[in-house]
């Protein structure tokens, strides 16, 4: 093997190395272009004022999504990266956008002025209004001379010929033209619109300038009357697309958007036509179906054996209804039965207890009642006032005590002796 | 006031709608028919008249003129 390198591996891995280094894949150079040859693909040499330089390509692909068309000694932005190529040694870099020095300044003022109405809220989906079914009275605000309210207008009343058309007519490029155009707004706001339109027919990138203004933004936001703006190309959004309610790229879409078409309201119709007409068909074949249905019925056909069909029924249920009674009656009548029986039987029982209490009461009471020692041949003293002698001592001279004996009472007086 | 095309569709919307439930009695059926073919009318005839209106004017030089106030 050999120990040495060869050319191409060396520009290999430099070309590795360059390629791999994220920075470089994506940088912004400002330059001067020095010199351009044009093949389809431009190739260029740029130049810092110091005279350091580098060679830079714009691919044909790359070229033709460009707005900027490059001239020697401009003073420019670079948007791309750096390769290496191998079979010389060197690198260059492959420009993916290219604009002018100021118009990339004025895109950056831009982007950042979008950044900050955005911050705001300003084009919040939520606060954008939908628009009319049917508008009975648009406005317009477009140059009357200019190419985009030709085609608003034909377009419209060839869709939806019912709708009014308002125009008010203001610049829509140059220094005034924001002002004209915000003034139009707030005239518009106090008609009777349903809807407006703010139109612009074609132009350059510059020409798209006044509808990047902060203050008709603003204005755009604040009304209460929804907005269509078609006043940008397919790839450019001015910030007046940001805030507007609906965004179309050409006049012709905003007629579009604005309107419903006339033929499908035609077929709409006739639609509603066949969808009425189908109802009513129904509606009166259900009827005659449910009337000779009723016609058909029995009770039209044949009253008498309708009734008679009823009265059998009738007398079934009456016997039925009879049994059912009977044998309710029968069951209940053996209920109460077998309740009597259980009844008499716990009456006995609970009188017996009772005579068996009394008795055995009846024997305790005569075992304690003092009368019965008297028919033992005992008798009780006693006090005038019934109170029971016990002592000698509950006794005073004189006094009349009471002796009770089985048969009667004697009375004594007490002597006492000292 | 006569109603607007918008009034005027939607009550045709109502109606379809009304009979997209089936509820109804042969009466307000038939009443809602006539209501909804009268109002069919009337609309076709209101785009008839207006497309008649622009239909000469819709190519010529003096439609801005024309259509605008």
């Amino acid at each position: 093997m050999n120990k040495y390198l060869t050319i191409k591996e060396v520009n290999e891995h430099v070309q590795e190395l360059i390629t791999g280094d994220p920075f470089l894949n994506n940088i912004i150079i400002q330059a001067e272009i020095g010199s351009l040859t044009d093949r389809g693909h431009l190739y260029m040499t740029l130049k810092d004022q110091d005279g350091t330089s580098l060679k830079a390509i714009l691919f044909n692909g790359y070229r033709l999504r460009c707005s900027y068309n490059p001239k020697v000694g401009d003073e420019v932005l670079l948007y791309g990266s750096l390769e290496v190529y191998v079979p010389s040694g060197t690198y260059q870099l492959i420009v993916r956008d290219i604009t002018l020095y100021g118009e990339g300044a004025r895109l950056l003022e831009l982007e950042k002025l979008r950044k900050k109405l955005q911050s705001e809220g300003l084009f919040d989906e939520n606060h954008k209004l939908s628009l009319p079914r049917f508008p009975q009275k648009i406005g317009i605000i477009t140059a009357k001379s200019g190419a985009a309210i030709h085609d608003i207008v034909k377009n419209i009343i060839a869709r939806y010929p019912l709708v009014e058309l308002k125009l008010f007519d203001t610049l829509v490029q140059g220094e005034n033209a924001p002002q004209e155009i915000n003034n139009a707004l707030k005239m518009a706001q106090m008609e009777d619109l349903d809807l407006i339109i703010l139109g612009r027919g074609g132009g350059d990138k510059e020409d798209l300038n006044a509808f990047n203004d902060e203050t008709l933004v603003r204005t755009i936001y604040s009304l209460t009357i929804p907005l269509i703006s078609a006043v940008g190309h397919e790839s450019d959004y001015t910030l007046v697309d940001y805030v507007a309610d609906v965004r179309v790229s050409t006049p012709t879409a905003a007629a579009i958007k604005a309107t419903p078409n006339i033929n499908d309201l035609y077929i709409m119709l006739d639609h509603y036509k066949m969808t009425l007409d189908n109802f009513l068909k129904t509606k009166i074949i259900f009827y005659q179906t449910t009337f000779n249905r009723y016609l058909n019925h029995q009770f039209f056909r044949n009253p008498l054996s309708y009734f008679e069909g009823i009265s059998k029924t009738l007398s079934l249920y009456k016997n039925n209804l009879d049994q059912d009674l009977k044998m309710l009656l029968t069951e209940k009548k053996q209920m109460l039965r077998n309740l009597q029986t259980t009844l008499n039987h716990h009456y006995q029982l609970f009188v017996e207890t009772q005579i068996n209490k009394l008795k055995t009461l009846n024997i305790r009471l005569n075992s304690l009642n003092p009368h019965a020692i008297l028919q033992k041949g005992y008798s009780i003293t006693t006090l005038e006032n019934g109170k029971i002698i016990r002592s000698n001592l509950d006794l005073v001279n004189g006094q009349i005590i009471k002796t009770t004996t089985m048969h009667d009472v004697i009375t004594s007086k007490v002597i006492k002796e000292n | 006031m006569e109603n607007t095309f918008e009034e005027k569709l939607k009550r045709l919307e109502e109606i379809v709608n009304l009979i997209d439930e089936n509820k109804l009695g042969l009466e307000e059926s038939m009443a809602i028919y006539e209501e909804g073919k009268l109002l069919i009318n009337e609309l076709e005839n209101t785009l008839k008249v207006a497309s008649e209106k622009y239909q000469n004017i819709l190519d010529g030089k003096d439609l801005i003129e024309k259509v605008l106030k």
